[in-house]
């Protein structure tokens, strides 16, 4: 993936570059609004880093300004802001996530690839029967085979078995899993998400942890190659 | 001050008892002198008249007792008149006027006299019965000295008063000098009555001062607690690091470094979310919120959680209850009191999760099985990173409880802890919504 990197902290936008060249993707660097929105109106990027606070020109103005010319790439808003309202002006403003500094370097990644994935193949071409190895999901019937056995999920396991399948071959965070499932902004104090999971595995005979892979210290991932 | 003002009332109570004293007196004589004086011109006139004057004077000798004469010729022997002879002690009262005593009726009494030489050499001495006149003059002099007397009553109280008042203000003055100086916030206004205006404005400052000391304490007692509870990770940081510095580091180890750093930033993060919803940040943002559903997402979402413990939810909700807030925050209230109820609870015990109407308020209650919270607890729990003895071997950061408290404050709902059967019920009382 082609990542634009707009961020004054040097130190930051440094560390993030060299994580995400690491990860395989290419990444441009601008270090205030202007210059940032100017590579972000003449390139083609797939998924726009922007802070909220930059010299010249506010991270949400460069937001507004490429939505407002029909620039649909997918935007990761980094900001020390953590409140929710915050994040609801930063969402707002055309932003497609939010990540609230600091933050783990892989959460970072995890996200800025599901916006890459939800970029690349936008909601309504997605299919209603999503695949993974022996397991079959019918989005419509709201139906789960496993080696064509049917499994009984309750809604809320059938969603979080829904979003760790459409992003499949990437990390899912556990934040990213309470943002998406359960739609709520919360800290939740407990590994809630875990034990969800923990039950999930149990109904699909998941008894290894080999079809959902725990990735320690940050989430949980169903490879592609099942 | 207070003496000055003393000092110029003393002065003007003086002024004024003397000048009604000596007005008095003034008066009193002017009068007696021009009723004599009438009595003169009338008998100069008569004497003018040869055989008029003798008996005039003793017609009015014997049916006035006020006025009396003697007429005397040159040689002073006595003619005519009642004053025979010549009384003893004449005093010159003032110029041309004599004062002396005569017997009457009543008794011996004051005289007032003048005397006028005629032009063929005779006298004649006209005085004036003046006692009515000096019990008057003396009256009013009792009166002055009485008028004096109560002002400097006055004056005395009124330099009471104000040294007293003076005294007090000085004493409040002083008091929040020393405050300011030695900014020891634990002193207070000495308060020796009851009654007055002073002791009544000294206990309110008393109170604004324990009301500024109790918040400075839990200001001071936060960052106290911050110092503390931030000391143990960050040496377990400090010694985590150390050991890299030997080896190479290995993954595990990294993790174990960020889990340190991550649990210092989730303390921050926990404070900086109670200081904004306190400071009412958010208040903007509030809709309606089916609080139904939240209970109910609550109690989905933390089941499996629970029953690994082998805890059970009694979940009682009323049909689509509607609160005024903020959805994410009251999500985050519920899901405090949950994860602690979960964290109390004994093995198979069950918590009740319920919201329901009562009257008009919507009431939200949270029940467990656990060991409840002993009464002088229950003000304590809600303070930042208070752990109760129950809970200081749990995990956590005590801030769940703050965070629980400044939710509901924003949302004008009240927290109560009550005594389950056992356990500890925490019931959220919502405000009508309009």
């Amino acid at each position: 993936m082609k990542i634009l990197i707009i961020e004054d902290d040097a130190k930051i936008r440094t560390y993030v570059g060299k994580g995400l060249k690491e990860a395989g993707h290419t990444v441009d660097l601008a270090e205030d609004g202007e210059t940032g929105l100017h590579l972000a109106s003449t390139e083609k990027y797939d998924v726009l880093i922007v802070d909220r606070m930059l010299p010249k020109l506010d991270g949400i103005s460069i937001i507004k300004t490429l939505r407002g010319s029909g620039n649909l790439t997918g935007v990761l808003i980094l900001s020390s802001l953590g409140d929710v309202d915050d994040r609801v002006t930063g969402l707002r403003s055309g932003g497609d996530d939010y990540l609230v500094k600091p933050f783990a370097f892989i959460e970072l990644l995890a996200r800025v690839e599901a916006l890459g994935k939800r970029a690349s193949s936008p909601l309504s071409a997605q299919s209603t029967l999503l695949k993974v190895g022996d397991l079959e999901m019918d989005l419509l019937a709201h139906k789960v085979r496993r080696n064509g056995k049917i499994i009984e999920l309750q809604t809320r396991e059938f969603k979080l078995l829904e979003y760790l399948v459409k992003f499949k071959g990437q990390l899912v965070t556990r934040t990213m899993l309470l943002e998406g499932v359960w739609d709520y902004h919360f800290d939740p104090q407990t590994s809630v998400i875990d034990v969800h999971i923990s039950r999930l595995r149990k109904k699909l005979g998941d008894t290894g942890n080999t079809f959902i892979k725990t990735v320690r210290g940050a989430g949980y991932i169903i490879e592609d190659s099942f | 001050m207070a003496l000055l003002f003393t000092v110029l009332l003393a002065v003007s109570a003086a002024i004024l008892g003397y000048f009604l004293i000596d007005l008095g007196k003034r008066d009193f004589l002017r009068e007696t002198e021009a009723a004599i004086d009438i009595e003169i011109n009338m008998l100069s006139s008569l004497e003018n008249v040869e055989g008029q004057l003798l008996p005039y004077i003793q017609r009015r000798t014997q049916d006035d007792q006020v006025v009396r004469f003697r007429y005397e010729d040159e040689s002073g022997k006595w003619l005519a008149g009642a004053i025979d002879p010549i009384p003893e002690n004449v005093q010159k009262i003032t110029e041309g006027v004599l004062g002396f005593e005569l017997d009457t009726a009543q008794g011996r009494q004051s005289f007032a006299a003048k005397i006028h030489t005629f032009d063929n050499g005779t006298r004649i001495v006209v005085a004036r019965d003046v006692h009515e006149l000096i019990a008057s003059y003396e009256q009013l002099k009792y009166l002055s000295w009485l008028i004096m007397l109560l002002m400097l009553i006055v004056v005395l109280v009124s330099f009471g008063i104000s040294h007293f008042v003076v005294s007090r203000i000085n004493r409040i003055a002083a008091t929040a000098q020393n405050i300011v100086e030695t900014g020891d916030l634990s002193q207070r206004l000495a308060i020796d009555s009851r009654w007055d205006d002073l002791s009544n404005l000294s206990l309110v400052l008393n109170g604004f001062l324990a009301k500024i000391e109790d918040l400075m304490n839990s200001a001071r007692e936060v960052s106290n607690n911050i110092a503390h509870d931030l000391r143990t990770p960050l040496s377990g940081l400090r010694s985590d690091i150390e050991a890299l510095k030997k080896h190479p580091a290995s993954e595990e180890q990294i993790d174990t470094v960020l889990a340190d750093i991550d649990h210092i930033l989730a303390i921050f993060h926990a404070l900086l979310r109670i200081a904004n919803i306190e400071k009412g940040k958010r208040s903007h943002h509030m809709g309606e919120v089916n609080l139904s559903r939240i209970i109910n997402d609550i109690a989905e979402l933390y089941e499996p959680v629970a029953e690994e413990s082998d805890i059970r939810f009694d979940l009682k909700t009323a049909e689509n209850l509607i609160v005024k807030g903020d959805a994410d925050l009251l999500f985050q209230l519920f899901a405090n009191l949950v994860d602690n109820a979960i964290k109390f609870s004994p093995k198979k015990s069950t918590i009740l999760l319920s919201v329901s109407k009562e009257v008009h308020q919507v009431v939200a209650l949270v029940e467990d099985q656990g060991p409840g919270i002993p009464e002088g607890e229950k003000e304590k729990v809600f303070k930042h990173f208070y752990r109760g003895d129950a809970s200081r071997s749990t995990p956590g950061n005590g801030l769940g409880l703050s965070l629980v408290r400044a939710v509901a404050e924003q949302h004008q709902a009240r927290v109560i802890l009550e005594n389950g059967g056992p356990g500890l019920r925490v019931r959220i009382v919502f405000q009508p919504y309009q």
